[in-house]
């Protein structure tokens, strides 16, 4: 299995500033990643979400689960079938169930992202996701990717 | 009793259906042979093909291994019959 941990993210990720909502791989299990992501107090989001107490949209905590997800994926079928780790674009957004946010994700707040994929059935991956604020539990929620006909894969 | 069994798996898929594709019709109203999917169908699309996939594997015990037997399978409830009776006793749900 090729190694995620310490590789750019964007070797990871079809993604691009200003739309990347993870930093790096921080641990590796079968079928299941950790990622990790700082909140710059600087944010641009925060000037408006919201000037006068900011805190991460939940769309965006989201979206840290959806692209943990695409590595997670990647990983499942590096693992099942060989398939190279890098540049895993083809997956998209499906499906979103079940996400709670229970508490709000502040700046200078470091989010992990626990995605494990769940079910695997060509060409969707249900993944079970969690993220967590220094131990305690901030969003969780299932996703399903679909992975593109011919993507990058 | 094999009918009986039969009956009642019919009665049981079309209920694993309305619950995790979350429709809401009731589950007497879909007909045996009527399409899942596509024009004059039940209405589901493809990606609660999935759902069916892990409920068909949970409650049933009958594991669909790629997406070419779930394209053979996942056709009508009278197809999920088949292949439960196929591949397992049909465990009871949990």
């Amino acid at each position: 299995m090729e190694s995620l941990l310490n590789k750019d993210i964007r070797e990871l990720l079809p993604h691009r500033e200003p739309f990347i909502f993870i930093d790096k791989v921080v641990s590796v299990e079968p079928g299941c990643i950790v990622a990790s992501k700082y909140i710059k107090k600087d944010e641009e989001y925060f000037k408006g979400h919201f000037p006068d107490e900011p805190l991460m949209p939940g769309v965006l905590i989201v979206e840290s689960m959806a692209q943990t997800s695409g590595i997670a994926c990647a990983l499942h079928l590096n693992e099942q079938k060989n398939i190279s780790l890098k540049h895993p674009g083809g997956y998209f957004l499906s499906r979103i169930s079940d996400v709670k946010f229970k508490y709000a994700v502040l700046p200078g707040d470091t989010l992990t992202i626990k995605a494990r994929v769940a079910q695997y059935f060509e060409p969707f991956f249900k993944t079970e996701v969690v993220c967590k604020v220094n131990g305690r539990i901030v969003a969780e929620g299932e996703l399903v990717l679909t992975k593109q006909k011919g993507g990058a894969v | 009793m094999e009918q009986g069994n039969e009956i009642d798996f019919y009665d049981r898929v079309k209920k694993m259906i309305v619950k995790v594709v979350r429709l809401k019709i009731p589950p007497e109203s879909i007909k045996n042979t009527q399409p899942l999917f596509g024009a004059g169908g039940v209405g589901l699309d493809s990606l609660d093909a999935l759902e069916l996939v892990v409920a068909l594997e949970k409650e049933f015990g009958a594991r669909i291994p790629d997406a070419d037997v779930g394209r053979k399978v996942l056709v009508s409830v009278e197809t999920i019959v088949k292949f439960i009776e196929d591949n397992n006793s049909g465990k009871s749900p949990q």
